[in-house]
């Protein structure tokens, strides 16, 4: 029997994160693919050609928050943005969808692989073994709306990278009109970021030492901090949970959102996670009696909105959230090996436990046969002459 | 943004002997150092080795100011001596004196931060406070004060802030904490270390808060 200490547990939910991670050569053929797709919209001979357009991934490819599907049939999905230089008085959402779908039929092999139109979306469907689908958002961008986001305290360097897409079911969809839907993947995506700065930083040193690298040479993508993998346990205890229950299954900007706000910039996978999953709730709020969870990128916006159209949406959540935690609790108070077994595999599916269990049992008998190794150091001691006593403020 | 130079020796100077600290980031306004404070303290004979997640920040628009400190390993709980800034590492006026004795971030660690940390893992281990505590908000500045001029009444308490705030000290004035002896020959000097080693402001600060107790004041001397 191999007795278990926080150390361990903390060990065996990295690795689980570890094997929810997409791999570097699917990484590598995504981006790939969506560099293709962005040269062809922009090529030379492309209508889009001298509108400077971009493209640019969002979503959890952007944010390292992938996770691998429940079953090998299942797609990864990639969700990019396609966005040219036009403003809503020179063209209509409809004009600007239908054009960057003609451009996709015009391609030999994208025209095979498009799927039927999506509201907001162009969606490629790659074969089989290619594993993933991508869904490509036209858009222009939405400088229109940045003073009143100023004015709703966003700041100014989150602001600026407001875009306006297009909605097929909106009724001035075909018609030129200036109230086009917003988003701000950019922005959205800084924000993340900015709430994780700490230990993004010190990981891609740590990561640059071991390489023996500067730090402009490691890849982002390889920087993983325990917030990005607190959220991929929390979506993949959710897919587990909700396997058989699609239509009330909580979003991921939602889990992204809540998780990001309550992370604190722990650098323990478990430390951060107990914090997270503790504070995510405080996160939803309650305005006029609508259950918010507010995009930090834009106040107005409420990524719960579902919540209001199917009632069982929010109890939904609820649920989840505390069976998360309770579990979280059982696995820290599991005491050997076995016993968390069989609560990892509860929460994060069969495969990606057992594996992890196999490496983390063998890792430990090598770890007994070498020995420990104390650490020596080297540092002074401290000398305490007159110490002051702390102090505290009234926190209102 | 450009280190400045003197931080940038300053860094280098604690990494020799804190290595698990990273350089300092550009994180919104501050400079941010972070990792891993490995340290060994020693206090009336009981030695203490410990580590934290820490952070140290040190504002960019004025990075003379004293660092601010926090724990980000999840250890010290928030209801433990923080402010909105993060750990209180004492009286804020007590801090400033304490920092300018040697006003260094190696400095700042030493003096203040692993102090704190130190009085924090001895009451783990042993289940007090080895250094005390102060009380939060005006009652801990009333009680610092007690404890420094050696005096209970509020009111002798506040006439001898008072002098500090007022123009310059007159030795030859009884002195208010009731002794019957001329200032200079009793709290005089306490009172020159105070003004010669904490700003005005802040003195002025604690002053009115021990005054009227309002608590709708936001403190925030640093």
């Amino acid at each position: 029997m191999i007795r278990l200490s926080q150390n361990d547990i903390s060990g065996l939910l990295l690795g689980i994160t570890q094997k929810l991670d997409i791999s570097d050569s699917l990484y590598i053929a995504a981006e790939q693919k969506y560099k293709a797709v962005g040269e062809w919209l922009s090529g030379d001979n492309s209508p889009f050609a001298i509108l400077s357009p971009t493209i640019y991934p969002q979503g959890s490819f952007q944010f390292g928050t992938i996770v691998k599907p429940l079953t090998d049939t299942d797609d990864y999905d990639l969700d990019i943005v396609f966005e040219v230089m036009l403003s809503k008085d020179e063209i209509t959402q409809e004009a600007l969808k239908n054009s960057v779908g003609k451009r996709l039929k015009d391609h030999g092999i994208y025209k095979n692989l498009l799927d039927k139109e999506g509201r907001r979306c162009w969606t490629l469907q790659y074969a089989d073994s290619a594993r993933f689908h991508m869904d490509i958002l036209p858009a222009i961008p939405g400088e229109d709306v940045i003073p009143l986001l100023l004015s709703m305290n966003v700041p100014e360097s989150l602001a600026k990278t407001s875009i306006s897409i297009t909605d097929k079911t909106l009724s001035n969809y075909s018609r030129i009109n200036l109230q086009w839907p917003l988003s701000n993947p950019k922005g959205y995506s800084a924000w993340f970021r900015n709430r994780m700065l700490i230990q993004f930083e010190n990981l891609r040193r740590i990561i640059a030492t071991e390489r023996k690298s500067s730090l402009g040479e490691v890849p982002e993508y390889t920087i993983k901090t325990p917030l990005q993998r607190c959220i991929q346990l929390l979506k993949r205890h959710r897919d587990i949970q909700f396997a058989e229950e699609l239509e009330i299954k909580p979003a991921s900007i939602i889990i992204t959102t809540l998780a990001a706000n309550a992370y604190n910039n722990e650098a323990d996978l478990l430390k951060a996670l107990v914090s997270i999953t503790d504070k995510m709730p405080n996160y939803i709020i309650n305005r006029n009696g609508v259950s918010w969870v507010s995009n930090p990128t834009d106040p107005r916006e409420n990524f719960a909105d579902r919540w209001q159209e199917d009632p069982q949406k929010l109890p939904a959540f609820k649920n989840w959230h505390q069976q998360f935690k309770t579990e979280i609790g059982d696995l820290l108070n599991c005491e050997d090996l076995d016993e968390a077994k069989e609560k990892l595999i509860l929460m994060f599916g069969e495969n990606v436990s057992e594996n992890v269990i196999d490496e983390f049992k063998s890792s430990h008998k090598e770890h007994n046969q070498k020995g420990q190794i104390g650490i020596i150091s080297s540092h002074p001691t401290v000398e305490i002459q007159d110490p002051m006593k702390p102090w505290g403020e009234e926190l209102y | 943004m450009n280190l400045p130079f003197f931080l940038r020796d300053q860094y280098n100077e604690i990494k020799e002997i804190y290595p698990g600290l990273y350089p300092p980031i550009n994180i919104s306004d501050f400079w941010v150092i972070s990792g891993l404070l490995d340290f060994t303290a020693k206090y009336q004979g009981i030695s203490i080795k410990d580590k934290y997640q820490i952070e140290i920040l040190i504002p960019i628009t004025n990075p003379l100011h004293i660092p601010f400190a926090r724990e980000i390993g999840g250890r010290i709980p928030m209801d433990f001596h923080h402010s909105t800034e993060g750990l209180c590492l004492g009286e804020p006026g007590r801090v400033i004196q304490k920092f300018n004795e040697e006003p260094t971030l190696l400095g700042f660690i030493n003096n203040c931060l692993i102090p704190y940390l130190y009085n924090f893992s001895y009451k783990e281990k042993f289940g007090y406070l080895i250094f005390g505590e102060l009380s939060h908000g005006t009652t801990g500045l009333l009680e610092y004060y007690q404890e420094l001029f050696g005096i209970k009444d509020r009111k002798r308490i506040l006439q001898l802030l008072g002098l500090c705030i007022n123009s310059h000290l007159n030795g030859q004035i009884r002195c208010p904490c009731g002794s019957k002896k001329k200032l200079r020959k009793c709290h005089g000097i306490l009172l020159n270390g105070l003004i010669s080693g904490v700003p005005r402001e802040i003195i002025k600060a604690e002053y009115d808060l021990i005054n009227n107790g309002n608590k709708s004041h936001k403190f925030s001397p640093r």
